[in-house]
């Protein structure tokens, strides 16, 4: 399996208050998931829309499952370790 | 698109209006992807203990929600390592800060305060908790 170092994870204002907005979620709350939660899965996906993205899927320590949607910053390198989030899902409470 | 559509859209991005998946089709897609192994650089996360009403507290400014208590800080830091290996990938390490030493020893229910009025003695209204109010009619100075 390849493998795959998120060292710097940037998450811009904008996204924040959209994912705060929809779904409840902070930014915290996705780096605790992909930046130190030992569980979390990744993969790589081709979207047709939105090109290439790592996909994190994992929890918080409180308990919240959810999925984050990361970008290269450098499409070139997209394995070079920064990234960008694209948005994020949190599974529905209940 | 109506004009006060426009004006209620101004400032949103593109993607904004695509219908995100729910949870089930993301879980769905996530389970198509190719799978890669996260792999973690060396990072640090602070773990700090405090003493609270009678219990030695630990909590991180890094992880909503972890808190965990212990009645001595042996046994907070017990809890908060086993809560931690469970939780952190192994490669993030733990710095713990803990209290500085109390002033008094237990049972004294008075401090001193101020460096400016080193001779004050405050009497807490209440022993029981650890932040107890403090009226100036409470305030002695002592002869």
């Amino acid at each position: 399996m390849a493998e795959i170092d998120v060292a710097v994870l940037i998450i811009d204002p904008s996204v924040e208050a959209k994912i705060r907005a929809k779904h409840a979620l902070t930014g915290d709350e996705v780096r605790e998931v992909v930046l130190y939660n030992g569980k979390a899965e990744a993969g790589w996906e081709d979207h047709p829309k939105h090109g290439l993205r790592l996909v994190v899927k994992g929890q918080t320590y409180a308990g919240r499952r959810l999925i984050a949607y990361l970008m290269p910053a450098n499409e070139g390198d997209p394995e070079e370790g920064t990234f960008v989030l694209k948005t994020a899902i949190a599974e529905p409470a209940g | 698109m109506g004009i006060m559509n426009v004006v209620e859209n101004v400032g949103m991005n593109e993607g904004d209006f695509e219908r995100e998946p729910t949870w089930d089709e993301a879980v769905a897609a996530f389970e198509a992807v190719e799978p890669v192994e996260l792999v973690r650089s060396a990072r640090k996360i602070v773990v700090i203990y405090c003493y609270t009403d009678g219990s030695f507290v630990a909590t991180s400014p890094a992880l909503a929600g972890f808190e965990v208590t212990g009645s001595s800080l042996h046994e907070a830091r017990r809890q908060a390592r086993d809560a931690l290996a469970a939780y952190l990938d192994p490669v993030v390490e733990v710095v713990e800060r803990f209290p500085d030493p109390p002033i008094e020893t237990a049972g004294v229910s008075r401090s001193s305060i101020g460096t400016d009025s080193p001779n004050l003695i405050f009497e807490p209204h209440s022993r029981s908790g650890s932040r107890a109010f403090v009226s100036s009619r409470s305030a002695r100075v002592p002869s």
